[in-house]
């Protein structure tokens, strides 16, 4: 990827005043995704502001650790993926995924794959918001990183500690069941 | 809590009306979410604050590590 390479050579000449050029350059290439990321995770702008503040200041302190068999932006994912799983590890109950909304998921199934029609921009984030957070943890994090195009199944296996397969039938699942939390917020 | 995220979300509209798209069709909710995540700026103030941090980790404040054998013989 070519930030990536620039990060490495430090060629890249994008700046942010205070922050050394190569990194201020994986910050400007990275920081949007990771901070939509925390954000629609946790549902709170403070903290996914300073949950991105952190991550990134992580990846500062471990750049020299940082072996390069892994995509940054893979490595900087699974940074506030942690980040946020300690953040949220108080309300895991809440978000525990039981066989019950398997069924209720399996069941509803039909109407919620078909397109989204006429969704109203304006309202867009709010929806969305109130859709993810309608969803078991597993669910939200995997359809929060399977928008992201630059991660490829196993990547995201990786992220999730699972295999593609078991990835490629979740989001399956995943995807009907935000289909039905969305279509409730209208 | 509820308040700042009303004001993010108030931001993206903005963006958005500037945009001139006011409906939309997705074919999938990856599409849709990607829609909402390019509607999204991060506040300017992660960077600075982002960039003081960095500024105060100098080398000279990071206390040596112990030797491993210092730390295993309480050295």
């Amino acid at each position: 990827m070519e930030q990536e390479a620039g990060v490495e050579s430090g060629s890249v000449t994008t700046d942010r005043p205070g922050l050394p050029e190569s990194f201020s350059a994986l910050y400007e290439a990275h920081s949007k995704q990771v901070y939509f990321l925390a954000l629609r995770l946790m549902g709170n702008p403070t903290l996914a502001e300073d949950a991105t503040h952190d991550v990134f200041l992580k990846a500062w302190k471990n750049l020299g650790n940082f072996r390069g068999d892994a995509d940054v932006r893979t490595w900087l994912y699974r940074i506030a993926l942690n980040h946020c799983s300690n953040l949220r590890s108080s309300w895991h109950a809440r978000n525990v995924h039981t066989q019950e909304d398997e069924t209720v998921i399996e069941q509803a199934a039909g109407a919620s794959d078909s397109p989204f029609r006429d969704v109203e921009m304006l309202e867009l984030g709010g929806r969305i918001q109130r859709a993810l957070d309608g969803l078991p943890e597993e669910y939200r994090i995997l359809l929060l990183l399977v928008a992201d195009q630059e991660l490829s199944y196993e990547e995201i296996a990786g992220l999730t500690h699972q295999t593609a397969d078991a990835v490629r039938g979740k989001l399956h699942r995943a995807r009907k069941a935000f289909g039905l939390e969305f279509r409730k917020t209208a | 809590m509820k308040n700042q995220l009303q004001q993010q979300n108030a931001t993206q509209a903005d963006h958005l009306k500037q945009s001139g798209v006011q409906r939309r069709q997705f074919e999938s909710a990856e599409e849709m979410i990607r829609a909402d995540r390019e509607g999204m700026e991060v506040p300017g103030s992660v960077g600075e604050r982002l960039a003081q941090s960095i500024a105060t980790e100098t080398p000279s404040s990071v206390p040596p590590a112990r030797p491993w054998w210092k730390r295993l013989w309480g050295g």
